[in-house]
């Protein structure tokens, strides 16, 4: 620094400056409720159960690395007399879900039976162990009772995909 | 009704009244226009909910402040703890007696006939001196409150704020001293209205005071980038660590009145109070057709935006590097200053245009030559480079 | 804080001590300070605002991260990773996979290596944003915050559009990726990191040369390259004070050696060197990040992940692997004995090594040095504890 620098104090000048062009710059937040910002596909939100693409391997429940998931089966004759494991309990505990998605890649169905992808973001809840507490009609049916459009899940059919669409 | 008790009695009071409701509700709303002019300096989008785009958020800032519970912390020194922030706020809102926010004019009050008076408190013709004598008690205050409030953190902010307060009080005197030396007077009215007669705004040749005052003004008022007694991520609020509720908005509204207070003495000792700019070039005279009140609040609202730009763009000073800014640069250049300007004022006004234009002058053409061999502003342009 | 008015005359005992009463202080500095950056805690013992010991507590976020790790298959681990240093999970991903890579003896693929030092590379650049941003408010200055936060976010919003979080992005795998790139990623990574440059320079003019700052940074908390060696300090404190020490270079791992940096060293150990050094590391890393995106716009296809097993079980032993994190060496230590599990996994945090230089270097300063010494290590209290 030049002792004209010091005198004509040209660093703090320069400072303001560039906060001072910062006034006519366009604003990088939003106002949150009013404007929001979609999530990208991939995004790991909130998670979505299909029972009837389950096939009850309990891949999930074993590969998740804090042991939220808790599933119970039993074995039942179908109409046609076959064996068929049916659900008793798919319950997840999202209070304490890291959002990781290891279960979604453990999931061996195509599509996925259990995924995140749901581009929701927003899960707070008054109340954190009834609320946050997921069963399998919670897992299910969230979507149908919050009223929000969720994609489809990861790997559906396109044909699928275009008949959600409208 | 008496003349000398409508006067002597009621106008006053009108007046005083009327000063401390403008200048608290003024604080108020200047802690909302600081967050958003900050927000717009930051590209983001600052307070919006309350009210229409967040106007209203003062008026919830204070509603929430009042009804929060006061905590006094245990072991704090009650009294002293209870009558700091009012040693701090009274002298803030008593200066605003005799700063003038227009000159005196005639007003026609139904049922009183014509009332001609000033749009000031009073006219003190010594003013300026009793200006600074009241705004240094504030310093009281601060340091009382960090001492009661049994904390270390206060503690340590209540002595630095004195420290800096009473050097910055040096530069600052001696910057008043080059404004009283080229008005002649210690009146502040007295001072705008030299600068009328002069046809002069003393910004010209006074420049050097100007900075110094404002500097001294921004390090008195406890701002960024001197806002050593609060440094948030250094002593968490400084002195009023231990405050919360009214006692903590009575802290936060004398600290904005105070800066209201530098930057309005700011406008009437260099930028001519009311005056229009050139107030005595025939063509501008239209400029007249704005109020005198106008001016005073927009040379006013100029300096408060310059305090939220230096909030938004400065560090922080450390301590000692305050102290020796204090004491090693400013405190000699203002004695300087004030030897220049007294030559220039014995010369009289010729003095002092002559004052002004070398100056200028200098300031213009050391600006043109910096930009020139000005050297490379970032130093990291290539990997491993020495310092 | 029972003894409150300790340091004041008042408060002395007659215990033949000087009337006066000078001695010092001691001052709790955080857990629930402002600029801990967390929650460090900081004994002081202060001689008025002069700092004349300083003692860090730490272990206020202690999780037990490491004894997990042994509960966990292999694969489970990496999420656990993410939240140690939780402002650059990519490369926590990255030491991980690699000790465990290295003890399957496995081969990742070219691309998924490009992929790999490309997301390191910009969590590199997003954690010295993140730095650049809080040792800034440490300082008083607000505003750097707020516009390197609005490069970061769109770094963030990448690595949601890769990965799909954009913090715990637990975004690789043993043997190489999660997922194949989104279509138009690259060539978005690409037209950020063009215009890049151009924010930095913003920083710089706020900061480089500003009279402030430079008073603040000049000459705190010297820690020499001697000194850093001896404690074991990585990163760019010790590229700060002029000794050449990169992973990246020293030992190389990935396609590092395939790629045109430098490596910017300063000489003089104070505070304000390391911000040098951390401002051209964001400006390496930028290149890197290009020459990357370069790379893979010429190659687009290629395998993502190696040929990992289904089931991973080591042989029983031992292994250490390190990368260059932004705040030094991240190293894992992993020893396996054949099982499906780790049977230790002790980490190597470089935040946890250079904090321990902490006290070393606050000696002597002020308190408000000490906020600038707590910034410049770049801590993160989620990998000192663990």
């Amino acid at each position: 620094m030049s002792w004209l620098d010091r005198i004509l104090l040209f660093d703090i000048f320069t400072g303001l400056k560039i906060t001072g062009r910062h006034w006519w710059r366009k604003k990088d937040t939003v106002p949150y409720p009013e404007a929001r910002r979609e999530p990208s596909d991939r995004f790991r939100g909130m998670f979505k159960l299909d029972e009837e693409r389950c096939i009850k391997c309990t891949l999930c429940a074993i590969e998740c690395p804090i042991n939220i998931i808790y599933i119970d089966w039993h074995n039942e004759k179908n109409p046609e007399g076959k064996a068929e494991k049916v659900l008793d309990r798919f319950d997840l505990d999202l209070k304490r879900c890291m959002f990781c998605g290891l279960c979604e890649d453990a999931c061996p169905t195509n599509p996925k039976s259990i995924w995140l992808k749901t581009k929701s973001y927003e899960l707070g809840a008054y109340e954190r162990n009834e609320e946050l507490y997921l069963d399998i009609v919670k897992l299910t049916e969230w979507d149908v009772r919050k009223g929000v459009a969720i994609p489809p899940a990861p790997g559906e059919p396109v044909a699928d995909k275009e008949e959600k669409k409208p | 009704m008496n003349e000398a008790l409508l006067y002597n009695v009621v106008i006053p009071s009108v007046k005083a009244v009327v000063a401390v409701l403008v200048v608290a509700t003024v604080a108020g709303i200047l802690t909302l226009i600081e967050r958003r002019v900050l927000a717009r300096l930051q590209v983001r989008q600052g307070p919006n909910r309350v009210g229409w785009n967040g106007v209203l958020q003062w008026v919830a800032d204070v509603v929430k402040l009042i009804f929060k519970e006061d905590v006094v912390p245990a072991g704090a020194e009650q009294g002293i703890h209870f009558l700091a922030p009012l040693l701090v706020m009274m002298p803030a809102l008593t200066v605003y007696a005799f700063i003038p926010w227009g000159p005196e004019t005639t007003w026609n009050v139904p049922g009183l006939g014509a009332i001609r008076t000033g749009l000031y408190g009073t006219d003190v013709n010594v003013g300026l001196l009793l200006l600074v004598a009241i705004t240094s008690i504030g310093v009281y205050g601060i340091i009382l409150g960090g001492w009661a409030s049994n904390s270390k953190y206060a503690l340590m902010g209540g002595l630095r704020s004195a420290a800096q307060l009473i050097s910055y009080e040096v530069p600052m005197g001696f910057a008043l001293v080059a404004a009283i030396l080229m008005s002649k007077s210690l009146s502040l009215v007295g001072i705008v209205e030299a600068q009328r007669d002069a046809g002069l705004w003393f910004i010209f040749p006074g420049v050097v005071a100007f900075f110094l005052y404002f500097v001294s003004g921004v390090a008195e008022t406890n701002r960024i980038p001197f806002d050593l007694p609060e440094a948030e991520s250094e002593l968490v609020a400084g002195f009023h660590t231990e405050y919360s509720g009214f006692r903590w908005a009575v802290f936060f509204l004398s600290e904005y009145a105070n800066m209201i207070t530098i930057s309005a003495v700011a406008t009437t000792l260099f930028f001519g109070g009311w005056l229009r700019p050139f107030p005595n070039v025939g063509w501008l005279s239209f400029l007249d057709l704005v109020p005198p009140l106008v001016w005073f609040l927009l040379k006013v609202s100029v300096f408060l935006f310059v305090y939220i730009w230096f909030r938004g763009t400065f560090p922080r000073y450390r301590f000692d590097q305050l102290m020796a800014l204090g004491w090693k640069v400013l405190i000699p250049i203002s004695i300087g200053n004030v030897l220049l300007v007294a030559l220039a004022a014995l010369w009289g006004l010729p003095g002092l245009k002559v004052l002004s234009a070398v100056l200028w002058v200098a300031l213009v053409a050391g600006f043109l030559v910096v930009r020139k061999v000005e050297t490379p502003r970032r130093t990291v342009l290539a990997a491993g480079v020495a310092r | 804080m029972s003894d409150e008015r300790a340091g004041t005359a008042a408060s002395v005992p007659d215990s033949g001590e000087p009337m006066l009463g000078l001695r010092e202080m001691e001052l709790n500095f955080g857990p629930q300070h402002p600029s801990t950056h967390g929650v460090l805690r900081l004994v002081l013992k202060v001689d008025g605002e002069r700092i004349v010991s300083a003692r860090p507590d730490i272990g206020y976020l202690h999780r037990g991260t490491e004894k997990l790790f042994e509960t966990e298959t292999y694969p489970m681990v990496i999420p656990h990773t993410d939240r140690m240093d939780y402002v650059a999970a990519a490369t926590n991903n990255h030491a991980y996979c690699l000790a465990v890579e290295k003890l399957l003896g496995l081969e990742v693929p070219k691309k998924a290596q490009y992929i790999r030092v490309l997301l390191d590379e910009l969590q590199r650049i997003s954690s010295h944003l993140l730095w650049l941003a809080t040792a800034a408010i440490d300082l008083g200055a607000i505003t750097p915050f707020f516009y390197t936060f609005r490069e970061r976010e769109v770094i963030l919003d990448l690595f949601e559009d890769y990965c799909g979080a954009r913090l715990t992005l637990n975004c690789m795998r043993i043997g190489g990726l999660l997922e194949e790139l989104p279509p138009g990623w690259v060539e978005r990574v690409r037209a950020f990191t063009e215009v890049f440059d151009k924010n930095i320079d913003e920083y710089e003019d706020l900061l480089t040369e500003n009279r402030i700052w430079k008073q603040r940074t000049i000459g705190i908390g010297i820690l020499t390259g001697a000194q850093c060696i001896e404690w074991g300090v990585t990163g760019p404190p010790l590229r700060g004070a002029g000794v050449k020490w990169d992973i990246r270079r020293a030992i190389p791992y990935e396609c590092y050696p395939e790629l045109d940096f430098e490596i910017p060293v300063y000489p003089n150990a104070d505070t304000y060197d390391r911000y040098l050094v951390r401002v051209a590391e964001l400006r390496q890393s930028r290149r890197i990040v290009l020459q990357c995106c370069d790379w893979l716009l010429k190659n687009p296809e290629g395998e993502i992940r190696g040929k990992t097993p289904r089931v991973i079980k080591p042989v029983a032993g031992d292994v250490y692997a390190a990368v260059e994190a932004p705040k030094g060496e991240l190293g894992f230590y992993l020893v396996s004995n054949g099982s499906n599990k780790p049977y230790r996994l002790r980490v190597r945090p470089p935040s946890f090594i250079n904090l321990q230089a902490l006290p070393e270097m606050a000696k002597g300063h002020l308190v408000a040095d000490l906020v600038a010494i707590i910034g410049t290590i770049d801590i993160v209290l989620g990998e000192v504890d663990r």
